[in-house]
């Protein structure tokens, strides 16, 4: 009895480091995506004030999105490419509705006027 | 039947002859020896008192003639001298057994006085005389006596080749022969004479070893004693207690600091181990084959006794004064610290030479034997804690430089994790192999040391990935014209995820616990493929950086912090 609770104390020791470093995975993994959303707010925002003008910058956002993937999807293994895959749509979507509030708060005052 | 009595030397003829009936058609009937000499009679102790005179005159004559070496002659004449003993022994009749008592009695006590004769000799004389001592009733008994008061007069010279064949070799022996050939014959001459005599049964009453003779000697009583096994074993003890004590008097007392102390346990360890390996070696076989005396097994149960006396206080004080590592480590630590990372060191290598010389009491001997140094890990208790702490130590080290020195890029085409992965593994591993090293025995208090090294198994690995979260900062950024907060996803950020998840996932199978029988065993299992990895990496870090693979098995203690540093 005694060598079965050694052997559960050191198994929970085992599992909290391996939940502690994972842990740290999905916060590097967060990191990641956040670092990415600069570029990706300056994109569309870009592309939303020039819209219909003769701008490339949407073209310019699928570039950085697909290079930026591509190499996530070559380099990582599938579990944490879902990962990030899930966090930048969470940062995208994040950014979206920034851009979309913050144009809407622009029609309003306009229409205001 | 004729025979010319020309035909017969002074020193007598044997031969065979046919016999047959007198006639023509005679058949032979059978055959005879014959033996064939010529002597007048005398007094036969007349007879052998001259002989013994004659001898000795020829004697002091023939090692003035030759300068002999000690220990050389080995009973030859020159051809005037055997053809006047030969002469000497035909007048008087002396048969051969006459004539070898009176060499016995004149050659041991020139051997005992005034110069050392050949073992050899002193053996084929033995073997003349051995069957008449043990058969011929007719012995007289002043060559009885004689023969004894000779036996007397040789064995302290035997003892003394046996107690101090130490001193020979060690003069005469090379590190290629380790020891000296000629010595090793005259140990087997000696010991084939004693197991001669103790063939022999001296008359009642016969004390073969005096006490002013034999001062080494540890007797229970003043009874006369001819106790030739029992003396034989206390001359071995008695030589190895002189090379323990000019071994251990070669040491210099006058040294304080621990580090010394302990640094001269080894050196005292390994030169009685070595000692023991050349007794089973060169000495056991003889002493085995000729006396039946396990040689190697009493010098052994002697030295273990005595360095179990010599060690355990030095490892105790030691032990004592050994300070607490601090758990956070620096690379630039203190010099403080570096000495005290030596001692654990050292006091480890003390450690595995007394384990190696410890195991060797069991291949010894066949019969389980009580051995004092058998507790020697009890000892070191003390010391395991403090080893496991450098033993940390050095892997938080190892591990920050190992992330130092990564170039994020993959290990090998097939893999997607980069060095500093790899490295972090070998050095976990390198923690395992000191735990085997230490061989602890499975006893209470083992689990409290598996539970300190899973743990800090555990601390390295999440000290690993906060590492390399650092290393990660600032990898990717970008600023461009238009903006100054642009990022770019690369490899480097890929092969860092992957290389904490690839230590992530190798922690659980390789500290793996197990339980059985009531005991807690720690497995630990080195993922596959990485033995064969780590190679290739170490030779790569090799060329890249100029360093030197570690090989060296104990590599968990020593060295790869300096490895390291360069």
């Amino acid at each position: 009895m005694e060598a079965e609770r050694c052997a559960d104390t050191l198994k929970n020791v085992i599992d909290n480091a391996i939940d502690t470093v994972k842990n740290k995975i999905l916060e590097l993994i967060e990191i990641l995506a956040r670092k990415m959303s600069p570029s990706m707010r300056r994109f569309l925002t870009e592309g939303a004030e020039l819209l219909h003008q003769d701008s490339n910058s949407m073209d310019r956002l699928m570039m950085y999105m697909e290079d930026s993937l591509s190499t996530l999807n070559a380099e990582l293994n599938e579990l944490n490419f879902e990962r990030v895959l899930d966090t930048i749509w969470f940062e995208l979507s994040a950014i979206l509705y920034d851009l979309v509030q913050s144009n809407l708060d622009v029609s309003l005052k306009f229409d205001e006027r | 039947m004729c025979i010319c009595t020309q035909t017969i030397p002074a020193s007598g003829l044997t031969m065979w002859f046919s016999l047959d009936k007198k006639g023509k058609n005679s058949k032979p009937q059978g055959l005879i020896k014959v033996h064939l000499t010529f002597s007048s009679e005398k007094n036969y102790r007349v007879a052998a008192q001259e002989h013994r005179q004659l001898l000795q005159i020829l004697l002091d004559h023939e090692l003035e003639k030759s300068k002999w070496q000690p220990f050389s002659w080995a009973g030859q004449f020159s051809a005037a001298g055997q053809a006047v003993l030969t002469q000497h022994a035909a007048q008087s009749g002396l048969l051969g057994t006459g004539t070898a008592f009176a060499r016995w009695s004149v050659f041991t006590a020139l051997h005992a006085t005034t110069m050392p004769l050949s073992f050899t000799m002193f053996e084929s004389l033995l073997d003349k005389l051995i069957r008449p001592l043990q058969t011929d009733s007719e012995i007289c008994e002043t060559d009885l006596t004689s023969f004894w008061t000779g036996v007397r007069k040789l064995l302290p010279s035997c003892f003394t080749i046996i107690r101090k064949m130490r001193k020979k070799s060690s003069t005469a022996a090379s590190a290629a022969n380790p020891v000296d050939k000629c010595q090793l014959k005259q140990l087997s001459d000696v010991l084939g004479l004693l197991s001669k005599v103790a063939l022999l049964e001296p008359p009642p009453g016969t004390d073969l070893f005096p006490r002013n003779v034999y001062g080494w000697l540890e007797r229970e009583s003043d009874e006369p004693s001819w106790d030739l096994h029992g003396t034989l074993l206390q001359a071995i003890v008695s030589g190895a207690r002189d090379w323990f004590e000019t071994m251990s008097r070669q040491q210099n007392e006058s040294l304080h600091t621990d580090e010394q102390k302990l640094q001269q346990t080894i050196d005292l360890v390994k030169l009685i181990r070595l000692d023991v390996n050349r007794a089973v070696d060169y000495y056991d076989p003889l002493f085995q084959s000729k006396m039946r005396v396990p040689f190697a097994h009493t010098v052994f149960m002697f030295y273990e006794a005595r360095l179990a006396e010599h060690v355990q206080p030095v490892i105790a004080s030691v032990c004592k004064n050994l300070k607490r590592i601090s758990a956070v480590p620096d690379a630039r630590f203190a010099e403080a610290e570096h000495v005290e990372l030596n001692m654990g060191t050292t006091l480890f290598e003390v450690y595995l030479v007394v384990k190696r010389f410890a195991e060797m009491g069991p291949r010894l001997s066949p019969v389980a034997t009580e051995y004092r140094i058998t507790d020697y890990p009890l000892w070191f208790a003390a010391g395991v804690t403090h080893w496991l702490d450098i033993s940390v130590y050095k892997a938080l080290i190892r591990v920050e430089r190992a992330i130092e020195l990564d170039v994020l890029q993959p290990v090998d085409e097939s893999v997607k994790y980069s060095s500093s992965a790899v490295d972090t593994l070998s050095i976990f591993y390198q923690i395992k192999i000191f735990w085997q090293q230490l061989a602890w025995p499975d006893v209470e208090g083992a689990y409290a040391f598996i539970a300190k090294i899973v743990d800090d198994i555990c601390r390295c690995c999440v000290f690993y990935t906060d590492r390399m979260a650092v290393r990660l900062e600032g990898l990717g950024n970008v600023s461009t014209v238009y903006a100054t907060n642009g990022f770019e996803v690369t490899r480097e950020w890929c092969l860092a995820i992957n290389n904490i998840d690839y230590i992530r996932q190798s922690l659980a199978p390789f500290v793996k616990v197990r339980v059985r029988e009531q005991r807690v065993r720690m497995e630990m299992r080195y993922p596959v493929g990485i033995v064969s990895l780590t190679g290739t990496m170490r030779g790569r870090h090799h060329i890249e950086a100029g360093r030197i693979p570690q090989r060296d098995g104990g590599g968990a203690m020593r060295g790869h912090t300096e490895e390291r540093d360069r």
